[in-house]
């Protein structure tokens, strides 16, 4: 009976309210319009540059190298704090630092791929960046 | 409002026919309400599947920490979905902007700028209705199905052609760019929920015990 009622009443806001819905889905249309032209106007130089937006996929590669690295930098990080408990855990006579480091933190340290992404980064990409088709 | 406060005392009044009248206009009133309702409740489950579009590519970039803020977050789907609106859209708008150009170019050089020729043929290919009304306590309402005025013409030369063909462009660029709108409204609005969800600090994600990344439900 309750969902019913949500039912007619979500009729009844529709019925009321279908005047700025209308007004809302036009203003859309229009921003949607000049969204275009925009756009439209940039691609010129862009044109006679030998670029696109349809060719910035290469931008969506590079975040992912992004993505990746910092995936693989908070893994490196996980190892080793998971490494320093274990050695809080198993406290042995022998000083922290002639332990040998775990076999992940020496690959994850070693590689020079990995670094510290920061927001930054990240933000400047987007300026460029060409989008995915996710509609 | 006063006008129905004084026809308000007839109400109880009412013999029983107009009383099983005013039931029956109260049932489809009802009946019209609801159907309006899940149409609203399919709108907003669509609204909802659409909106999780954002997360197949913010989830990364929030859970390894490349997006740190909300204002982050909502610029990025913004600037994002801007850019996909102009890629999915570019096609339609260019083709009702040469459909434009071409109708117009056609008035002006064969119907020697006379556009009334070509409105006169949309205006009667769409059937005229007339509602009959009668008056109850003072207010006009519909008393029956509606009847028809006018049947629609169709004009089979060339005016009537191009004429036809470009409403149905207009019809469907229209149709398509509605949908880019609303579904364009879904994802900005989900980014705005979410932009605030997943970097708040709620108590819950850590009664939850979860992370930061509790609130992409």
């Amino acid at each position: 009976m309750g969902a019913l009622l949500k039912t007619v009443g979500y009729g009844f806001l529709l019925v009321v309210l279908s005047p700025l819905i209308v007004l809302a889905l036009a203003l859309l249309v229009i921003y949607i319009i000049l969204d275009y032209l925009i756009l439209e106007l940039v691609s010129i130089p862009m044109f006679f540059k030998g670029k696109s937006f349809k060719h910035d996929d290469a931008l969506t590669l590079k975040l992912k190298e992004k993505i990746a690295n910092a995936k693989a930098y908070q893994e490196m990080k996980e190892a080793q704090v998971n490494a320093y408990q274990q050695s809080l855990v198993t406290p042995s006579p022998i000083p922290t630092s002639t332990i040998p480091p775990t076999p992940d933190s020496t690959t994850h340290s070693s590689s020079p791929e990995v670094s510290e992404v920061n927001a930054e980064d990240v933000t400047k990409d987007l300026d460029d960046h060409g989008g995915n088709n996710n509609e | 409002m006063s006008k129905l406060l004084t026809f308000l005392p007839l109400l109880i009044e009412l013999n029983q026919k107009e009383k099983r009248a005013i039931g029956i206009i109260a049932a489809i009133v009802l009946c019209v309400f609801l159907l309006l309702g899940l149409l609203v409740r399919l709108l907003l489950a669509v609204k909802d599947r659409k909106g999780r579009k954002i997360d197949e590519y913010m989830y990364d970039l929030v859970q390894y920490n490349l997006i740190t803020t909300p204002v982050q977050f909502r610029s990025y789907v913004f600037r994002r979905e801007s850019k996909n609106l102009y890629l999915f859209n570019r096609w339609y708008i260019r083709i009702l902007i040469l459909t434009g150009i071409g109708l117009s170019l056609y008035v002006w050089l064969v119907l020697k700028g006379d556009f009334s020729v070509i409105l006169q043929i949309a205006k009667e290919f769409f059937p005229v209705i007339t509602w009959p009304t009668t008056e109850m306590f003072g207010i006009q309402l519909i008393s029956d199905w509606p009847q028809l005025a006018q049947r629609p013409i169709i004009h089979p030369d060339l005016n009537g052609f191009i004429t036809y063909v470009a409403m149905l462009v207009t019809l469907i660029v229209s149709i398509k760019l509605i949908c880019s709108a609303f579904v364009y409204y879904a994802k900005i609005d989900r980014s705005n929920k979410m932009s605030s969800k997943a970097f708040g600090k709620n108590l819950d994600n850590l009664a939850n015990g979860g992370g930061q990344l509790h609130g992409f439900d």
